[in-house]
């Protein structure tokens, strides 16, 4: 049973990291409601695991293994899913300006994200948000050496992404 | 910008940026707008519970139904028939709802992932057998509801060949099922529910499910 003071915890953990939430978000789904609907998920999941959160852990490391295991399974059922329409009220995370917030690097770098398969998603969100080889590791469930390989190889292909871009 | 080093400058930028523009509804945050999701996901575990109880009652009633009627060999293997589907069935949901109990979104992706799919690929596999068994098996289904509640042996006051012909509609429709599935699932419906299981029953679901633990494989692999 969640103790106000848990709550509150809760709360301001979430806010504090909230950024985890639009970026996942944003990653995984190109419809605004369905990245509502996205977000709802994984706060109710957060939520639901929150009682065995440890708190010697880092928040960000459980909050982002959350979040991208729920975003994943999300994304998986996303063609056969009911679509709901949601009013600005019921918006849990909304952007002030949104669309002057992103240069055109950024939202090449979501395009170039969007592509990826669901778990290159996840590494390329991690890697760009400056978690350690070994952060990285433990939240995919992978070797430091593989997350190493795997970077490396999505460093080629975004090179030359955007090469063709260019030539293109 | 080409090199995914240099972005994640831009990126750092754009979660400066982010900090500064995005709020969360704290109202919605609160335990009494999180409560109702709560437990709206219970009622999906009580009507789960409710359906493998449904299939424990046929289960138990059938092997009674056997018992009863050992000497009617036509009535009992109905039973049998009927009874082994039922039990497929029901073992199938007890193993999905405790694979379902059992994932903790917290651990690695690659651990949980294949959990998840592997759920995914018993649901699929449920509905597929649970359509075509139920169809194929309509006629000792009905054999076995005749006589248990209006006391009518099918198989003794039908004809031998309205039983034939029937049974070869069961299979003729679980053919015709798959076939529909595979040719026109994508244009049937416009439900998403009546979708998937077009999907489940052409097995472009599975297969679909089945690729992904192969990417899941492959990237776990060095």
């Amino acid at each position: 049973m969640m103790t106000p003071r848990h709550q509150e915890r809760f709360q301001a953990l979430l806010d504090e990291h909230k950024r985890i939430l639009y970026k996942v978000c944003h990653s995984y789904c190109g419809n605004r409601d369905d990245r509502e609907d996205l977000a709802q998920e994984i706060i109710v999941q957060l939520w639901r695991s929150f009682g065995r959160f440890d708190e010697r852990c880092r928040f960000s490391t459980w909050m982002y293994r959350i979040s991208l295991n729920v975003a994943i399974s999300f994304y998986r059922r996303e063609s056969t899913r009911t679509r709901h329409v949601i009013s600005d009220d019921e918006r849990v995370l909304d952007a002030v300006d949104e669309t002057s917030s992103q240069p055109e690097d950024i939202r090449l770098l979501y395009e170039f994200i969007e592509k990826l398969n669901e778990v290159n998603k996840a590494l390329v969100l991690l890697y760009l948000d400056g978690n350690s080889y070994a952060e990285i590791a433990s939240v995919l469930g992978i070797t430091e050496t593989n997350v190493a390989t795997k970077i490396n190889r999505l460093k080629n292909s975004l090179k030359q992404e955007f090469s063709s871009r260019q030539t293109g | 910008m080409t090199e995914l080093d240099e972005l994640k400058a831009q990126w750092e930028a754009h979660d400066r940026q982010l900090e500064k523009i995005l709020r969360l509804n704290h109202e919605l945050l609160s335990a009494a707008k999180l409560q109702p999701a709560e437990s709206q996901l219970r009622r999906v575990g009580f009507y789960a519970g409710l359906e493998a109880a449904m299939w424990l009652v046929i289960v138990v009633a059938l092997g009674n139904f056997i018992a009863g009627h050992i000497r009617m060999p036509g009535l009992a293997l109905s039973a049998v028939a009927v009874d082994v589907m039922s039990i497929g069935m029901l073992s199938a949901l007890v193993r999905r709802m405790i694979g379902a109990l059992q994932i903790d979104y917290s651990q690695p992706i690659a651990v949980i992932q294949v959990q998840v799919e592997r759920l995914r690929i018993l649901r699929i596999q449920t509905t597929k057998w649970g359509i075509l068994s139920g169809t194929v098996l309509w006629v000792p289904w009905l054999a076995v509801v005749m006589q248990a509640v209006f006391g009518v042996d099918i198989y003794v006051s039908g004809d031998a060949a309205w039983v034939i012909v029937n049974v070869l509609f069961g299979l003729g429709l679980c053919v015709a099922t798959i076939w529909a599935s595979k040719k026109y699932g994508d244009r049937i419906a416009a439900s998403p529910v009546i979708q998937r299981l077009m999907k489940d029953l052409a097995g472009h679901n599975l297969i679909a499910a089945r690729g992904f633990l192969a990417t899941l494989r492959e990237f776990e692999r060095e």
